[in-house]
């Protein structure tokens, strides 16, 4: 059902962007190299499966695994030698083409031609629950110690250092984490198209990922997961075709942007509670005629 | 008195421009040693190299006997040196509470990885929600330390900038330090407020047993609470004793007579 596959497209893609909330949002760092550990994860569970026979409950977090391991080979490197923030950036974007190229010449990842044929066991139930694990463990892991620590490090590293936080650990950390969300994101969804290529994974795919953290708002898990269904769903309501749809990402990302330059969520959560602490704020500023910021 | 610090041949330059040249002193356990000079003399250079921010050119830091010239922040940190900066750096959208917190990790971690994950359910207590309990009330003792309990809850850019020094100061004693350095702690401040300052720093000094290094404008206050003082002039050693003898060293008045000439 057509209305099944657009939820099943909007939690996937929440899965990778709440993963690489916690490294951008938390850490302060940006990837534009994401798509790459998305595509680990695509691959690793199709040969797991498709080759290897695999049954996919074993596959999935395998994926998660492999992509994780992945990240370190950029992360290691990159993050020991504590380069500034847009070197980093940059090195990530390298990756990320290096990846694909590396996917297009391997003889198992069948090169550029892709694998086709893959079991279709990102159905709605599936790609439920684990949205629903993925999101519980990420707000157990930002709400503790590794969190704050992060955390820390984005309000300012050389206090948090002298807080006895050792930057590159905590950073490798939350790149390992992302690294893995993204690779579950991407096992789902080489299971919900049933056919992988290497150029599904370029740096388009990966700045889209960035966009939809920004977007939904640095510091918040909720705000990337809203972003991540905002960005599935309005090109499909729209009925955009393919060709406008970076055209449509992009009004959509100058609105959010003009709209709320701080993200849909930014440095906050989304919850009963503040709803109904919002509506009675607007309740109370309404009295004393101020206005609404 | 055994020795906290010491300090030997210490140099350090950034390009042509030489901060801090040639400088030996010890520091010992339980008092309090105050680094002196004009602005620009290389004192804040000397912090951070002896905290790890900087590399230095030449020259070694020893710290209780073991050699910590070239290490990590955070490894130095852990040895049990924790310092405030000129330019109060909090972590600003946090509230104090949560500042203090941040640093209690180090000396208290309560929970592991797998107990993050596993043992946190909404609605459930468990042993996550119970050790970030603990760790709050641990917060508040060392927020009390300083005097600004009150203010738990407050966001730390939103605190006057008084009670920022003094919550940085609290985030510094969480991280349960022996040796403390301190960079300006009264800066800002007038001569009533850095005089209870200078109380509060000798209170807690005495409570838990610090060795105490400051950098300090506020003669008044360096006069009152410091053992030992070291006096530097553009990066190099001046004079060293204690107050009197360095409030009677001509060397040191005419530094400070200079600087005013110059700043007419
Ligand atoms: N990172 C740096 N790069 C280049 N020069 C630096 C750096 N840090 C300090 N300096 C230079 O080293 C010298 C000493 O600076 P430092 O900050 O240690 O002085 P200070 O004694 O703390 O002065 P103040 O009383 O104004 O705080 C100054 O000339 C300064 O410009
Ligand atoms: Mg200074």
């Amino acid at each position: 059902m057509y209305i099944q596959v657009v939820i099943i497209l909007c939690m996937i893609n929440a899965i990778s962007a709440v993963g690489l909330a916690v490294f951008t949002g938390f850490t302060g760092l940006m990837s534009l190299g994401h798509a790459a550990f998305m595509a680990v994860g695509a691959y690793t569970c199709a040969i797991a499966t498709k080759t290897f026979g695999i049954p996919f409950i074993i596959a999935l977090p395998m994926s998660a695994l492999m992509a994780g391991l992945v990240s370190l080979i950029i992360g290691i490197p990159t993050l020991r030698a504590k380069l500034r923030s847009d070197y980093f950036t940059i090195a990530t974007l390298g990756f990320g083409e290096a990846m694909r190229v590396i996917l297009e010449n391997l003889p198992i990842t069948n090169g550029a031609r892709g694998m086709a044929g893959l079991a279709h066991y990102s159905v709605l139930p599936t790609v439920t629950v684990i949205f629903v694990i993925v999101v519980f463990f990420t707000k157990n892991f930002i709400f503790s110690r590794y969190g704050r620590m992060a955390v820390a490090i984005r309000e300012d590293h050389i206090a948090a250092e002298m807080a006895g936080i050792n930057l590159f650990q905590v950073r490798l950390r939350s790149l390992f984490y992302s690294a893995a969300c993204a690779g579950i994101g991407g096992a789902l969804m080489a299971h919900h198209i049933r056919f992988i290529q290497p150029n599904m994974f370029t740096n388009v795919q990966s700045t889209l990922l960035t966009a939809t953290v920004v977007a939904g708002g640095m510091g918040s898990i909720t705000g990337p997961i809203i972003a991540a269904f905002i960005f599935v769903m309005v090109p499909e309501v729209l009925r955009v075709a393919e060709m406008w749809r970076l055209v449509a990402y992009g009004a959509l990302l100058v609105a959010i942007m003009v709209l709320r330059p701080q993200g849909i969520m930014g440095y906050r959560e989304f919850s009963i509670n503040g709803i109904i602490r919002y509506f009675r704020n607007l309740g109370t500023k309404q009295d004393k005629g101020g206005t609404v910021s | 008195m055994s020795i906290s610090l010491e300090i030997k041949n210490l140099s350090k330059s950034f390009g042509g421009i030489v901060a801090v040249e040639d400088l030996t002193f010890n520091i010992k356990s339980g008092e309090v040693m105050g680094i002196i000079g004009p602005n620009g003399a290389g004192k804040t250079t000397v912090f951070n190299l002896i905290t790890g921010v900087y590399q230095p050119t030449k020259g070694q830091i020893i710290y209780k006997g073991k050699d910590i010239t070239g290490h990590q922040p955070d490894e130095i940190v852990k040895l049990g040196i924790a310092r405030t900066f000129q330019n109060v750096r909090l972590f600003k959208n946090l509230s104090a509470m949560e500042n203090v917190v941040t640093a209690l990790d180090l000396k208290n971690p309560m929970y592991n990885l797998a107990s993050t994950f596993f043992l946190n359910w909404p609605f459930i207590p468990g042993k996550v929600k119970r050790c970030e309990k603990e760790l709050r009330e641990k917060a508040l003792h060392f927020l009390d330390l300083v005097g600004i309990a009150d203010h738990a809850q407050k966001q730390a850019n939103a605190l006057p900038y008084g009670l920022q020094r003094k919550l940085e100061i609290a985030r510094a004693l969480a991280l349960e330090p022996e040796l403390l350095l301190l960079d300006e702690p009264a800066a800002g401040m007038n001569p009533e407020e850095s005089m209870e300052l200078s109380r509060l720093i000798k209170e807690i000094q005495q409570k838990l047993n610090l060795t105490v290094f400051l950098i300090e404008h506020h003669m008044d206050l360096v006069m009152e609470i410091c053992d030992h003082l070291y006096v530097i002039n553009f990066g190099r050693e001046l004079a060293e004793g204690n107050p009197e003898e360095i409030q009677a060293n001509p060397a040191v008045l005419k530094a400070y007579l200079g600087e005013g000439r110059k700043g007419a």
